[in-house]
């Protein structure tokens, strides 16, 4: 005897909601011929389970539900119980699903076919998007562990500037004043008027250049701004430590945008404060630095055509002493600025020597190579231990920190890689659509903290080793930075080590830079000492080595050719100081010569990655390219 | 006594094509059939049954079509194809050497029941 069913609650449902039900209880045709076939309600609950869980198409339901009913109408006329009908059947899960098996086997292999792939495009997306949403959620609420404290290393290391405004201060003025004009000037110049950035070509502008008059004329009303920033460039440090906050307009990366836009703010350094990225202090000064030295530079060369031997002095000693300022911040970036105002004021000093030496005493020719070689001695002593404190600054910023010194790549790293990508500060840079998407995804690849530092460490050992070694150090360089290129090669190798393959700095060429601008200064000393010994002696020496010791205090090692001089060519009053370069031949002073005839530039590039190409000629270190 | 789920799965459909050889049959026929001259051992359910028919039909073994019996109810009935007949015919020779390899490692001893 069968309970009857308790009375179902009713529940108030809105008339949408009661609409919706109603077509989804709409019976189907199945529903409809089980009602028809009066079986009794054990049966037809059991056709109604079993039909409805085959989730076949409908027409498949009911033909399915039809042989069913057949089938018990045949046990109900063989005098079969309800009850025995039931247990006979057999499960009705296992039932269905085995039907629907067997049915969908049944169906046309095109229809199958359709089936399938509209469940590929269908599910995939979604299977997908799901997975998509949850490396979007680990990418975007991974936090870094900001536990290295490089501004502390930094800062203790600068010296203190002293009392009274710091010296950037003048440097900034000058950079305003001098901005506005190179703005101007590149805007009414001709389309290959530059090679470079005006303030980059300017100190080696020659009289002959379309702007060389309009520049000089700004540099002669500058005067008394350039007069300052030289007196500032005589005291230590250059006023940190300190912040830089630069707001860039987007449109000064082609340092068109008016100077008004771009200023600066400088914020004192708080070491209880969370420390911005290390790129952006490294670098508080360097552009106003930049245009500074290039006033200065230029203003000496316009000197030296004016006679002022005074003034050509003051700017020279000016440029060393910037070059002193920005090196005491021990970080390769500014160890670079250093060689390269360095290397400005020995370009200076050769041309006067080249084209007109009487310009100079003979206590000048000393003052300048005492100079030279001091200055030398401090901007060519590469130390990576701020790189690489600055360095692991930017790596702990893109990972998460696990504590055992490994972490996932996280979203910080997408705004870190598009400024170092870009080379300019993160404010600069938009969040870029393309990269939010695609960064999640990336985190997936990009191999963990703990290797990419591993991959970072390699670099700086093996630069260390390269560096300790002095010119023995360049092969050990080269041939590793071809080995890093082969690795470089690999799409996957990229991928998984974009943080550390884009943070890296190409070290290799760096210390390849470092030691031809090295031997650019050993020249000029070389070149002064040659001065002398032709005022001395009457004449010019035959060797460098008959300039040891009254003129010179060591024979300059050629970086190529360890162990060797730097190499003298001397034709009447002619003389060529060259290195065999990369090849490591002497082609007696002939230089590799571009197309159009000047003197290849031998110099590495300073790249994040690449391996500079090993080019054949002399480098002529003295007389500078014309 | 009934078969394991696996051996019903092998000896299954060798039964119900043997059972149509001899002609068409509706779902009802072939469950009462296979219970009854198998002495209960190869009885299965519906459960078992239908979806073991329409893999059959499914391989083009057998074939269904509605008619109307002589009580004038309509079924569908199965009848054997070509294919079918084929398959039988294999399925057979390789049951006759199983009980053969059996009957021979006394596993087998004399059949009780018969689908004659």
């Amino acid at each position: 005897m069968s309970t009857p069913n308790p009375p179902r609650k009713t529940r108030h449902r809105s008339p949408i909601v009661r609409s919706f039900r109603l077509v989804l209880r709409m019976p189907s045709e199945a529903d409809e011929r089980i009602t028809a076939a009066d079986l009794p309600e054990s049966c037809a609950a059991l056709l109604r389970t079993v039909v409805k869980r085959t989730r076949l198409w409908p027409s498949e339901k009911a033909d399915v539900a039809r042989e069913l009913i057949d089938h018990m109408h045949d046990a109900i006329a063989a005098e079969q119980a309800p009850d025995q009908i039931v247990e006979h059947f057999g499960n009705a899960a296992d039932a269905a699903k085995l039907i629907r098996r067997a049915r969908k086997r049944q169906r046309h292999p095109l229809l199958r076919a359709w089936n399938a792939a509209v469940k590929v495009t269908v599910i995939s997306p979604l299977v997908l998007l799901a997975l998509y949403a949850v490396l979007w959620i680990r990418f975007n609420l991974g936090d870094p562990e900001l536990s290295s404290r490089y501004l502390a290393l930094i800062a203790e290391a600068r010296p203190d500037p002293g009392q009274g405004a710091p010296p950037y201060l003048a440097y900034e003025h000058l950079s305003i004043l001098w901005s506005d004009t190179e703005r101007h000037l590149i805007e009414n110049a001709p389309a290959d008027a530059f090679a470079n950035r005006l303030y980059r070509d300017m100190p080696s502008l020659k009289p002959d250049h379309p702007l060389y008059d309009a520049v000089a004329e700004t540099t002669r009303s500058l005067r008394d701004q350039i007069d300052a920033a030289a007196r500032e460039t005589h005291r230590p440090g250059h006023g940190t430590p300190v912040v830089t906050e630069i707001e860039f307009p987007p449109q000064s990366r082609t340092q068109s945008a008016p100077i008004a836009e771009r200023r600066a703010s400088l914020v004192v350094f708080d070491p209880d404060h969370r420390p911005p990225l290390s790129l952006g202090v490294l670098l508080p000064h360097a552009q106003w630095m930049h245009h500074t030295a290039a006033l200065l530079a230029f203003d000496a060369s316009l000197a030296a055509h004016e006679g002022d031997r005074e003034r050509f002095l003051n700017r020279i000693h000016a440029v060393f002493g910037l070059a002193a300022q920005i090196s005491t911040d021990e970080i390769l970036i500014s160890n670079l600025i250093a060689q390269h105002f360095h290397e400005l004021a020995c370009t200076q000093i050769a041309e006067v020597l080249s084209a007109d030496s009487q310009l100079l005493n003979d206590r000048d020719l000393a003052n300048l190579s005492h100079a030279v070689a001091a200055s030398s001695q401090r901007v060519h002593r590469l130390s990576l231990l701020f790189e690489q404190a600055a360095l692991e600054d930017v790596l702990q910023r893109c990972f998460t920190d696990n504590g055992r010194g490994d972490g996932r790549l996280i979203n910080e790293s997408l705004e870190i890689h598009r400024m170092l990508h870009a080379l300019t500060p993160p404010s600069i840079t938009k969040a870029e659509p393309f990269h939010e998407i695609v960064g999640p995804v990336a985190s997936l690849l990009v191999a963990g903290r703990a290797d990419q530092r591993e991959e970072m460490s390699e670099v700086f050992s093996v630069a260390s080793t390269a560096l300790q070694a002095g010119p023995a150090g360049m092969p050990i360089a080269l041939a590793w930075q071809r080995e890093f290129d082969d690795r470089y090669e690999s799409i996957l190798y990229r991928a998984r080590y974009f943080v550390s393959a884009t943070l890296t700095p190409n070290l290799m060429s760096t210390i390849g830079n470092k030691l031809k601008k090295a031997a650019t200064s050993d020249a000029t000393l070389i070149a002064l000492a040659i001065e002398s010994h032709r005022r001395g002696a009457g004449n010019s020496p035959a060797a460098i080595t008959d300039l040891v010791p009254r003129y010179l205090p060591a024979v300059p090692e050629d970086p190529f050719a360890p162990g060797t001089p730097l190499r003298l060519w001397t034709e009447g009053d002619t003389i060529i100081i060259y290195s065999v370069g990369e090849d490591g031949d002497d082609d007696g002073a002939t230089p590799l010569l571009e197309a159009d005839g000047d003197r290849a530039d031998h110099s590495f590039r300073v790249r994040w990655s690449g391996v500079p190409k090993q080019q054949s000629g002399d480098w002529i270190l003295y007389p500078p390219a014309n | 006594m009934k078969l394991e789920r696996e051996l019903m799965r092998g000896a299954g459909p060798t039964a119900v094509l043997k059972l149509l050889e001899r002609g068409e049959m509706y779902g009802y026929q072939l469950v009462d059939a296979l219970d009854t001259r198998s002495g209960g051992i190869l009885a299965m359910g519906q459960s078992t049954l239908y979806p073991m028919l329409y893999n059959l039909e499914a391989k083009g073994l057998i074939k269904s079509k509605r008619k109307t019996a002589e009580s004038g109810r309509e079924r569908k009935y199965y009848h054997l194809t070509g294919k079918g007949k084929k398959k039988l015919q294999s399925d057979t020779e390789q049951w006759n050497n199983l009980a053969g390899a059996l009957t021979a490692l006394g596993v087998l001893g004399p059949s009780k029941v018969s689908l004659a």
